[in-house]
Protein backbone atom coordinates (compact mmCIF):
# COMPACT_ATOMS: atom_id res chain seq x y z
CA UNK A 1 0.00 0.00 0.00
CA UNK A 2 1.39 3.18 -0.90
CA UNK A 3 1.29 6.03 1.77
CA UNK A 4 -1.79 8.48 1.43
CA UNK A 5 -0.33 11.22 -0.35
CA UNK A 6 -3.92 13.41 0.73
CA UNK A 7 -2.65 12.98 3.91
CA UNK A 8 1.07 13.55 3.86
CA UNK A 9 -0.12 16.65 2.40
CA UNK A 10 -2.57 17.62 5.05
CA UNK A 11 0.22 16.90 7.74
CA UNK A 12 2.37 19.18 6.06
CA UNK A 13 0.04 22.29 5.92
CA UNK A 14 -1.21 21.50 9.05
CA UNK A 15 2.13 21.49 11.19
CA UNK A 16 3.72 24.05 8.00
CA UNK A 17 6.95 21.03 7.69
CA UNK A 18 9.07 21.94 4.89
CA UNK A 19 8.25 21.04 0.87
CA UNK A 20 8.98 17.29 0.35
CA UNK A 21 8.04 16.24 4.02
CA UNK A 22 6.45 12.89 4.04
CA UNK A 23 7.06 11.98 0.30
CA UNK A 24 11.00 10.76 1.15
CA UNK A 25 11.97 7.63 2.90
CA UNK A 26 9.98 4.98 0.43
CA UNK A 27 11.61 1.83 2.12
CA UNK A 28 11.33 3.44 5.54
CA UNK A 29 7.63 3.58 4.64
CA UNK A 30 7.37 -0.08 3.81
CA UNK A 31 8.95 -1.00 6.95
CA UNK A 32 6.08 1.51 9.03
CA UNK A 33 3.32 0.39 7.24
CA UNK A 34 4.47 -3.07 8.39
CA UNK A 35 5.11 -2.36 12.18
CA UNK A 36 1.32 -0.47 11.90
CA UNK A 37 -0.22 -3.31 10.69
CA UNK A 38 1.25 -5.58 12.98
CA UNK A 39 0.27 -3.25 15.62
CA UNK A 40 -3.27 -3.31 14.80
CA UNK A 41 -3.45 -7.12 14.07
CA UNK A 42 -2.49 -7.41 17.47
CA UNK A 43 -5.41 -8.15 19.66
CA UNK A 44 -5.80 -5.75 22.56
CA UNK A 45 -8.25 -5.56 25.11
CA UNK A 46 -9.86 -1.80 25.71
CA UNK A 47 -9.54 -2.56 29.31
CA UNK A 48 -5.39 -2.37 28.49
CA UNK A 49 -4.28 1.01 29.77
CA UNK A 50 -1.57 2.49 27.65
CA UNK A 51 2.21 2.67 29.34
CA UNK A 52 2.63 6.24 29.51
CA UNK A 53 -0.38 6.91 31.91
CA UNK A 54 -0.36 10.24 33.77
CA UNK A 55 1.69 10.62 36.59
CA UNK A 56 0.09 12.68 39.20
CA UNK A 57 3.08 12.59 41.55
CA UNK A 58 4.83 15.41 39.58
CA UNK A 59 5.74 18.44 42.02
CA UNK A 60 4.58 21.89 41.63
CA UNK A 61 6.35 24.24 38.98
CA UNK B 1 53.93 -0.75 32.70
CA UNK B 2 50.86 0.26 34.33
CA UNK B 3 49.48 3.88 34.18
CA UNK B 4 47.33 5.43 37.02
CA UNK B 5 44.65 5.45 34.32
CA UNK B 6 44.76 2.10 33.33
CA UNK B 7 43.40 1.39 36.99
CA UNK B 8 40.04 0.15 37.18
CA UNK B 9 37.40 3.08 38.63
CA UNK B 10 37.30 1.02 41.80
CA UNK B 11 40.84 0.65 42.32
CA UNK B 12 41.75 4.23 41.58
CA UNK B 13 39.34 5.37 44.25
CA UNK B 14 40.73 3.17 46.61
CA UNK B 15 44.08 4.48 46.09
CA UNK B 16 43.09 7.97 46.16
CA UNK B 17 41.21 7.38 48.98
CA UNK B 18 44.86 5.55 50.58
CA UNK B 19 46.62 8.80 49.62
CA UNK B 20 48.24 6.52 47.01
CA UNK B 21 47.22 8.44 44.60
CA UNK B 22 45.98 11.81 44.28
CA UNK B 23 43.35 13.30 42.05
CA UNK B 24 45.99 15.67 40.45
CA UNK B 25 48.26 12.75 39.45
CA UNK B 26 45.27 10.68 37.97
CA UNK B 27 43.87 13.42 36.01
CA UNK B 28 47.78 13.95 34.25
CA UNK B 29 47.55 10.28 33.70
CA UNK B 30 44.42 10.12 32.06
CA UNK B 31 45.60 13.18 29.83
CA UNK B 32 48.50 11.70 28.36
CA UNK B 33 46.40 9.26 27.71
CA UNK B 34 43.92 11.19 25.53
CA UNK B 35 46.76 12.78 24.19
CA UNK B 36 47.98 9.75 22.50
CA UNK B 37 45.18 7.72 21.59
CA UNK B 38 42.42 10.26 20.67
CA UNK B 39 43.79 11.18 17.45
CA UNK B 40 42.87 7.74 16.35
CA UNK B 41 39.79 7.06 17.96
CA UNK B 42 37.97 10.14 18.22
CA UNK B 43 36.01 9.89 21.27
CA UNK B 44 35.57 12.81 22.38
CA UNK B 45 33.23 15.67 21.35
CA UNK B 46 35.15 18.13 23.69
CA UNK B 47 37.52 18.02 26.35
CA UNK B 48 37.44 20.31 29.47
CA UNK B 49 40.80 19.76 29.97
CA UNK B 50 42.23 23.00 32.26
CA UNK B 51 38.56 22.95 33.57
CA UNK B 52 39.39 19.71 34.71
CA UNK B 53 42.91 20.36 35.15
CA UNK B 54 41.38 23.11 38.29
CA UNK B 55 39.19 20.79 39.90
CA UNK B 56 41.78 17.94 39.89
CA UNK B 57 43.97 20.49 41.92
CA UNK B 58 41.11 21.59 44.17
CA UNK B 59 40.55 17.74 45.07
CA UNK B 60 43.94 17.32 45.58
CA UNK B 61 43.82 20.07 48.38
CA UNK B 62 40.94 18.44 50.06
CA UNK B 63 42.48 15.30 50.21
CA UNK B 64 45.42 16.82 51.46
CA UNK B 65 43.17 18.17 54.03
CA UNK B 66 41.88 14.45 54.35
CA UNK B 67 38.52 15.51 53.20
CA UNK B 68 37.12 13.37 50.11
CA UNK B 69 33.58 14.40 48.75
CA UNK B 70 32.62 10.79 48.14
CA UNK B 71 33.43 7.61 46.47
CA UNK B 72 34.11 9.51 42.88
CA UNK B 73 36.57 11.53 44.48
CA UNK B 74 38.86 12.63 42.09
CA UNK B 75 37.93 10.19 39.04
CA UNK B 76 38.05 11.34 35.32
CA UNK B 77 34.82 10.77 33.57
CA UNK B 78 33.14 11.53 30.77
CA UNK B 79 29.12 12.28 29.52
CA UNK B 80 27.70 11.40 26.55
CA UNK B 81 27.30 14.69 24.90
CA UNK B 82 23.22 14.71 25.39
CA UNK B 83 23.88 15.37 29.27
CA UNK B 84 23.65 19.00 30.33
CA UNK B 85 26.61 19.71 31.74
CA UNK B 86 26.97 23.93 33.15
CA UNK B 87 29.33 26.04 30.89
CA UNK B 88 30.05 23.35 29.15
CA UNK B 89 28.53 23.35 25.26
CA UNK B 90 26.25 20.47 25.57
CA UNK B 91 25.67 19.75 20.74
CA UNK B 92 23.80 16.20 21.34
CA UNK B 93 26.24 15.40 17.99
CA UNK B 94 23.67 17.99 16.07
CA UNK B 95 24.72 21.08 14.12
CA UNK B 96 21.31 22.36 15.31
CA UNK B 97 22.46 22.17 18.80
CA UNK B 98 26.00 23.36 18.16
CA UNK B 99 26.82 26.42 20.56
CA UNK B 100 24.22 25.22 22.82
CA UNK B 101 25.54 25.92 26.55
CA UNK B 102 22.97 24.81 29.04
CA UNK B 103 22.95 26.53 32.24
CA UNK B 104 22.76 23.69 34.59
CA UNK B 105 23.84 20.10 34.67
CA UNK B 106 21.68 17.34 33.89
CA UNK B 107 20.68 15.60 37.83
CA UNK B 108 23.23 12.27 36.90
CA UNK B 109 25.99 14.73 35.97
CA UNK B 110 25.31 16.85 39.27
CA UNK B 111 25.61 13.43 41.59
CA UNK B 112 28.65 12.44 40.27
CA UNK B 113 30.45 16.30 41.08
CA UNK B 114 28.75 16.08 44.07
CA UNK B 115 30.67 12.92 45.15
CA UNK B 116 33.82 13.80 43.60
CA UNK B 117 34.31 13.02 39.86
CA UNK B 118 35.79 15.27 37.62
CA UNK B 119 33.97 15.31 33.78
CA UNK B 120 37.25 15.35 31.84
CA UNK B 121 34.72 15.98 28.51
CA UNK B 122 31.87 15.23 26.15
CA UNK B 123 31.64 12.23 24.77
CA UNK B 124 30.61 11.27 21.22
CA UNK B 125 27.05 10.40 20.81
CA UNK B 126 24.97 10.21 17.11
CA UNK B 127 23.26 12.72 16.33
CA UNK B 128 20.50 13.46 18.75
CA UNK B 129 21.32 9.64 20.51
CA UNK B 130 19.71 8.50 17.18
CA UNK B 131 21.58 6.67 14.52
CA UNK B 132 23.30 9.37 12.43
CA UNK B 133 27.15 8.17 13.46
CA UNK B 134 29.68 10.27 15.10
CA UNK B 135 33.56 10.09 14.03
CA UNK B 136 34.18 8.03 17.10
CA UNK B 137 35.93 4.31 16.12
CA UNK B 138 36.43 1.64 18.28
CA UNK B 139 39.59 0.59 19.58
CA UNK B 140 39.02 -2.75 19.02
CA UNK B 141 39.46 -2.15 15.34
CA UNK B 142 39.93 1.56 14.32
CA UNK B 143 37.45 0.67 11.31
CA UNK B 144 34.87 -0.61 13.16
CA UNK B 145 31.91 0.95 14.55
CA UNK B 146 31.85 1.38 18.49
CA UNK B 147 28.14 1.12 18.31
CA UNK B 148 25.95 3.52 19.27
CA UNK B 149 24.50 5.83 20.22
CA UNK B 150 26.94 6.27 23.11
CA UNK B 151 29.49 5.82 20.83
CA UNK B 152 32.32 7.56 22.43
CA UNK B 153 31.72 6.53 25.99
CA UNK B 154 31.93 3.16 25.13
CA UNK B 155 35.37 3.84 23.00
CA UNK B 156 36.65 6.12 25.35
CA UNK B 157 36.24 3.79 27.99
CA UNK B 158 37.94 0.71 26.43
CA UNK B 159 41.25 3.00 25.18
CA UNK B 160 41.52 3.74 28.98
CA UNK B 161 40.25 7.52 28.32
CA UNK B 162 38.57 7.75 31.12
CA UNK B 163 37.32 5.55 34.51
CA UNK B 164 33.74 5.97 34.00
CA UNK B 165 31.09 7.87 31.76
CA UNK B 166 27.49 8.35 31.59
CA UNK B 167 25.07 6.97 28.71
CA UNK B 168 21.99 6.42 27.33
CA UNK B 169 19.40 3.72 25.70
CA UNK B 170 16.20 4.08 23.98
CA UNK B 171 16.92 0.46 22.12
CA UNK B 172 19.85 -0.07 22.86
CA UNK B 173 22.67 2.22 23.02
CA UNK B 174 24.31 1.73 26.53
CA UNK B 175 24.77 -2.16 25.80
CA UNK B 176 25.35 -2.62 22.55
CA UNK B 177 28.37 -0.12 22.39
CA UNK B 178 29.51 -1.49 25.73
CA UNK B 179 29.47 -5.24 23.72
CA UNK B 180 31.48 -3.70 20.85
CA UNK B 181 33.90 -2.10 22.77
CA UNK B 182 34.23 -4.99 25.83
CA UNK B 183 33.19 -2.85 28.59
CA UNK B 184 30.59 -2.86 31.05
CA UNK B 185 27.53 -1.24 30.54
CA UNK B 186 24.51 -0.81 32.83
CA UNK B 187 20.45 0.19 31.30
CA UNK B 188 18.80 0.66 34.63
CA UNK B 189 14.74 0.52 35.21
CA UNK B 190 12.93 3.07 33.99
CA UNK B 191 12.49 5.33 36.92
CA UNK B 192 15.89 4.45 38.40
CA UNK B 193 17.74 7.15 37.35
CA UNK B 194 16.72 10.80 36.48
CA UNK B 195 16.29 11.63 32.79
CA UNK B 196 16.17 15.20 33.94
CA UNK B 197 18.37 17.44 31.67
CA UNK B 198 19.31 14.51 29.39
CA UNK B 199 18.39 15.85 25.60
CA UNK B 200 14.92 13.54 25.11
CA UNK B 201 15.16 10.71 22.21
CA UNK B 202 11.80 9.32 23.31
CA UNK B 203 10.24 10.09 26.42
CA UNK B 204 8.74 6.74 27.72
CA UNK B 205 11.65 4.70 26.00
CA UNK B 206 14.85 7.03 27.38
CA UNK B 207 16.95 5.47 30.28
CA UNK B 208 20.48 7.23 31.27
CA UNK B 209 22.92 4.93 32.83
CA UNK B 210 26.33 3.89 34.08
CA UNK B 211 29.29 2.77 31.66
CA UNK B 212 32.88 1.65 32.80
CA UNK B 213 35.33 -1.44 32.59
CA UNK B 214 34.07 -3.35 35.93
CA UNK B 215 30.85 -4.62 36.90
CA UNK B 216 31.98 -3.39 40.50
CA UNK B 217 32.87 0.12 38.81
CA UNK B 218 29.53 0.18 37.28
CA UNK B 219 27.51 -0.45 40.90
CA UNK B 220 30.07 2.28 42.31
CA UNK B 221 27.95 4.66 39.17
CA UNK B 222 25.18 3.53 39.41
CA UNK B 223 24.91 4.30 42.94
CA UNK B 224 26.04 7.57 42.84
CA UNK B 225 23.12 8.52 40.13
CA UNK B 226 20.49 6.16 41.03
CA UNK B 227 17.60 7.77 43.24
CA UNK B 228 14.79 9.72 43.65
CA UNK B 229 14.41 13.19 41.69
CA UNK B 230 11.77 16.11 42.00
CA UNK B 231 12.54 17.09 38.40
CA UNK B 232 11.68 13.40 36.73
CA UNK B 233 8.56 11.95 38.03
CA UNK B 234 8.77 8.58 36.66
CA UNK B 235 11.91 8.57 39.73
CA UNK B 236 9.72 9.17 42.73
CA UNK B 237 7.41 6.21 42.76
CA UNK B 238 10.77 3.98 42.74
CA UNK B 239 11.35 1.88 45.47
CA UNK B 240 14.87 3.23 47.03
CA UNK B 241 18.04 2.03 45.46
CA UNK B 242 20.00 -0.15 48.00
CA UNK B 243 24.10 0.46 48.07
CA UNK B 244 24.93 -1.81 45.03
CA UNK B 245 28.55 -1.91 45.40
CA UNK B 246 28.76 -3.48 48.90
CA UNK B 247 26.08 -6.03 47.59
CA UNK B 248 28.65 -7.58 45.63
CA UNK B 249 30.59 -8.28 48.73
CA UNK B 250 29.03 -11.49 49.64
CA UNK B 251 30.10 -14.88 49.77
CA UNK B 252 31.63 -16.77 46.54
CA UNK B 253 28.65 -18.65 46.12
CA UNK B 254 26.14 -15.34 45.40
CA UNK B 255 24.66 -16.76 42.80
CA UNK B 256 23.97 -20.29 43.71
CA UNK B 257 21.06 -21.08 42.66
CA UNK B 258 20.38 -18.56 40.50
CA UNK B 259 17.46 -19.22 37.92
CA UNK B 260 19.05 -17.92 34.23
CA UNK B 261 16.00 -17.74 31.60
CA UNK B 262 17.19 -18.83 28.18
CA UNK B 263 14.66 -17.64 25.54
CA UNK B 264 12.99 -19.78 23.23
CA UNK B 265 13.44 -17.84 20.18
CA UNK B 266 14.18 -14.07 18.73
CA UNK B 267 17.08 -13.37 20.48
CA UNK B 268 19.52 -16.38 18.54
CA UNK B 269 18.14 -15.77 15.44
CA UNK B 270 20.33 -13.25 14.06
CA UNK B 271 23.06 -14.43 15.97
CA UNK B 272 26.44 -14.74 13.77
CA UNK B 273 27.75 -17.86 14.65
CA UNK B 274 31.50 -16.97 17.09
CA UNK B 275 28.98 -15.28 18.70
CA UNK B 276 26.41 -17.71 19.72
CA UNK B 277 28.97 -20.13 20.41
CA UNK B 278 30.45 -17.63 23.17
CA UNK B 279 26.86 -17.03 24.37
CA UNK B 280 27.02 -20.69 24.97
CA UNK B 281 30.26 -21.54 26.38
CA UNK B 282 29.18 -18.33 28.86
CA UNK B 283 26.04 -20.36 29.97
CA UNK B 284 27.71 -23.14 30.50
CA UNK B 285 30.35 -20.85 32.93
CA UNK B 286 27.26 -19.55 34.68
CA UNK B 287 26.33 -22.79 35.45
CA UNK B 288 29.84 -24.12 36.80
CA UNK B 289 29.41 -20.65 39.29
CA UNK B 290 25.73 -22.87 40.60
CA UNK B 291 23.40 -21.01 38.66
CA UNK B 292 20.95 -22.66 36.63
CA UNK B 293 19.57 -22.36 33.00
CA UNK B 294 16.00 -23.21 31.76
CA UNK B 295 14.51 -22.60 28.52
CA UNK B 296 11.36 -19.82 28.64
CA UNK B 297 8.81 -19.23 26.08
CA UNK B 298 8.53 -15.75 25.29
CA UNK B 299 4.62 -14.40 24.86
CA UNK B 300 3.27 -14.50 22.11
CA UNK B 301 2.80 -10.92 21.50
CA UNK B 302 6.57 -10.30 21.97
CA UNK B 303 7.72 -10.09 18.40
CA UNK B 304 4.40 -7.08 17.87
CA UNK B 305 5.82 -5.92 20.94
CA UNK B 306 9.17 -4.81 19.14
CA UNK B 307 7.32 -3.51 16.15
CA UNK B 308 5.18 -1.35 18.56
CA UNK B 309 8.30 -0.51 20.19
CA UNK B 310 9.88 1.33 16.51
CA UNK B 311 6.35 2.68 16.38
CA UNK B 312 6.93 4.49 19.72
CA UNK B 313 10.29 5.78 19.15
CA UNK B 314 9.20 7.03 15.64
CA UNK B 315 6.58 9.06 17.17
CA UNK B 316 7.97 10.61 20.19
CA UNK B 317 11.41 11.31 18.10
CA UNK B 318 8.85 13.34 16.04
CA UNK B 319 6.64 14.92 18.51
CA UNK B 320 10.74 15.56 20.19
CA UNK B 321 12.25 17.49 17.02
CA UNK B 322 9.15 18.69 14.96
CA UNK B 323 9.47 22.70 15.76
CA UNK B 324 13.33 22.26 14.94
CA UNK B 325 12.63 20.04 11.98
CA UNK B 326 10.23 23.11 10.68
CA UNK B 327 13.16 25.30 10.32
CA UNK B 328 15.96 23.11 10.55
CA UNK B 329 15.64 20.01 8.43
CA UNK B 330 18.19 20.20 6.21
CA UNK B 331 20.24 20.45 9.05
CA UNK B 332 18.98 16.69 9.87
CA UNK B 333 21.13 13.65 9.31
CA UNK B 334 18.84 11.12 6.81
CA UNK B 335 18.43 8.27 9.82
CA UNK B 336 17.23 10.83 12.05
CA UNK B 337 15.08 12.94 9.20
CA UNK B 338 13.40 9.40 8.07
CA UNK B 339 12.04 8.77 11.52
CA UNK B 340 10.74 12.30 11.81
CA UNK B 341 9.15 12.12 8.87
CA UNK B 342 7.67 8.96 9.38
CA UNK B 343 6.78 9.97 12.91
CA UNK B 344 4.86 12.59 12.03
CA UNK B 345 2.16 10.55 9.49
CA UNK B 346 1.90 7.43 11.95
CA UNK B 347 -1.49 7.58 13.41
CA UNK B 348 -2.08 8.38 16.94
CA UNK B 349 -4.29 5.52 17.89
CA UNK B 350 -1.38 2.96 16.48
CA UNK B 351 0.84 5.07 18.80
CA UNK B 352 -1.58 4.51 21.72
CA UNK B 353 -2.22 0.86 20.80
CA UNK B 354 1.57 0.28 20.89
CA UNK B 355 1.74 1.85 24.19
CA UNK B 356 -1.45 -1.21 24.94
CA UNK B 357 0.91 -4.15 23.43
CA UNK B 358 3.34 -2.21 25.47
CA UNK B 359 1.48 -2.88 28.73
CA UNK B 360 0.75 -6.36 27.54
CA UNK B 361 4.35 -7.38 27.13
CA UNK B 362 5.69 -6.08 30.38
CA UNK B 363 2.91 -7.84 32.47
CA UNK B 364 3.74 -11.42 30.22
CA UNK B 365 7.59 -11.00 30.78
CA UNK B 366 7.03 -9.95 35.09
CA UNK B 367 5.32 -13.19 34.91
CA UNK B 368 7.90 -14.73 33.03
CA UNK B 369 10.75 -13.48 35.67
CA UNK B 370 8.79 -15.50 38.51
CA UNK B 371 9.70 -18.64 36.52
CA UNK B 372 13.22 -17.28 36.49
CA UNK B 373 15.75 -14.68 38.35
CA UNK B 374 17.36 -12.98 34.94
CA UNK B 375 17.52 -13.76 31.33
CA UNK B 376 20.68 -14.23 29.47
CA UNK B 377 21.14 -13.32 25.62
CA UNK B 378 24.02 -12.24 23.48
CA UNK B 379 24.52 -8.47 23.68
CA UNK B 380 24.34 -8.44 19.73
CA UNK B 381 24.33 -9.70 16.60
CA UNK B 382 28.10 -10.22 16.95
CA UNK B 383 30.91 -8.21 17.02
CA UNK B 384 31.45 -4.59 16.13
CA UNK B 385 30.26 -4.13 12.48
CA UNK B 386 33.37 -3.14 9.60
CA UNK B 387 32.61 0.42 8.76
CA UNK B 388 31.41 3.42 10.47
CA UNK B 389 28.21 4.55 8.21
CA UNK B 390 26.32 2.43 10.69
CA UNK B 391 26.11 1.64 14.12
CA UNK B 392 24.90 -1.94 14.33
CA UNK B 393 21.60 -3.46 15.07
CA UNK B 394 20.06 -2.88 18.76
CA UNK B 395 17.07 -5.66 18.17
CA UNK B 396 18.43 -7.70 21.29
CA UNK B 397 18.32 -4.64 23.78
CA UNK B 398 15.43 -3.21 22.73
CA UNK B 399 13.18 -5.57 24.25
CA UNK B 400 14.74 -4.68 27.76
CA UNK B 401 14.13 -0.81 26.42
CA UNK B 402 10.59 -1.57 25.84
CA UNK B 403 9.76 -2.84 28.91
CA UNK B 404 12.28 -0.72 31.17
CA UNK B 405 13.53 -3.72 32.77
CA UNK B 406 17.23 -3.48 33.65
CA UNK B 407 19.61 -5.43 31.62
CA UNK B 408 23.65 -5.02 31.71
CA UNK B 409 26.36 -5.96 29.18
CA UNK B 410 29.43 -8.12 30.34
CA UNK B 411 32.42 -9.01 28.37
CA UNK B 412 32.18 -12.54 27.12
CA UNK B 413 35.08 -13.31 24.44
CA UNK B 414 36.85 -12.67 21.91
CA UNK B 415 36.10 -13.44 17.92
CA UNK B 416 39.01 -15.06 16.04
CA UNK B 417 39.30 -11.24 14.61
CA UNK B 418 39.95 -10.30 18.32
CA UNK B 419 36.33 -8.18 18.24
CA UNK B 420 34.91 -8.42 21.51
CA UNK B 421 31.41 -10.24 22.19
CA UNK B 422 28.86 -9.42 25.21
CA UNK B 423 26.87 -11.04 27.23
CA UNK B 424 23.30 -9.60 28.14
CA UNK B 425 21.75 -9.84 31.44
CA UNK B 426 18.24 -8.64 32.35
CA UNK B 427 16.58 -8.91 35.60
CA UNK B 428 13.29 -7.56 37.43
CA UNK B 429 11.91 -3.86 37.67
CA UNK B 430 14.25 -2.30 39.82
CA UNK B 431 16.19 -5.59 40.65
CA UNK B 432 19.33 -4.36 39.41
CA UNK B 433 21.26 -5.68 42.17
CA UNK B 434 20.26 -9.20 41.07
CA UNK B 435 22.23 -8.91 37.29
CA UNK B 436 25.34 -7.10 38.72
CA UNK B 437 26.02 -10.02 41.01
CA UNK B 438 25.21 -12.64 38.25
CA UNK B 439 27.60 -9.89 35.88
CA UNK B 440 30.32 -9.86 38.79
CA UNK B 441 30.53 -13.56 39.35
CA UNK B 442 30.70 -13.98 35.30
CA UNK B 443 33.49 -11.86 35.28
CA UNK B 444 35.42 -13.06 38.10
CA UNK B 445 34.95 -16.66 36.90
CA UNK B 446 36.38 -15.85 33.37
CA UNK B 447 38.02 -11.96 33.15
CA UNK B 448 37.41 -11.26 30.09
CA UNK B 449 37.49 -7.75 30.45
CA UNK B 450 40.92 -7.51 31.47
CA UNK B 451 42.02 -7.23 27.65
CA UNK B 452 42.98 -3.74 26.35
CA UNK B 453 42.86 -2.50 22.72
CA UNK B 454 46.76 -2.51 21.15
CA UNK B 455 46.40 1.33 20.51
Amino acid sequence: MAPNQAAIAWTRTLLELPAGSGDRFQEEWKIVERRVDTVHRTPVSHEIEPAGAPRLDVPDE
Amino acid sequence: MSEPCDLSLTDAAAAIAARGLTPADLLESTLTRVERVEPRVQAWARLRVEEARREARRLTELQERGTLLGPLHGIPMGAKDIFYTAGTETACGSRIMEGFVPAFDATAVARLRERGAIIIGKTHTTEFASFDPSPARNPWALDHTPGGSSSGSGAALAARMCHGALGSQTSGSIVRPSAFCGTVGLKPTFGRVSRHGVHPLAWTLDHPGPMARTVRDVAVLLEAIAGPDANDPATLSAPPPPAYAALLDGADDAVRGIRIGIPDRYFLDDVDPEGEELYRTALRVLETLGCGPREIRLPTEFEAGMEAHEIIHNVEAAAVHVDRYRARSGDYGAKLRAIIETGLQIPAPTYVRAQQIRTVVIRRLRNLLREVDVIATPAALGPAPAGLASTGSPVLNRPFSFTGFPSITVPCGFTEAGLPIGLQIAGRPFEEATILRVAAAYEAATGWGERIPSL
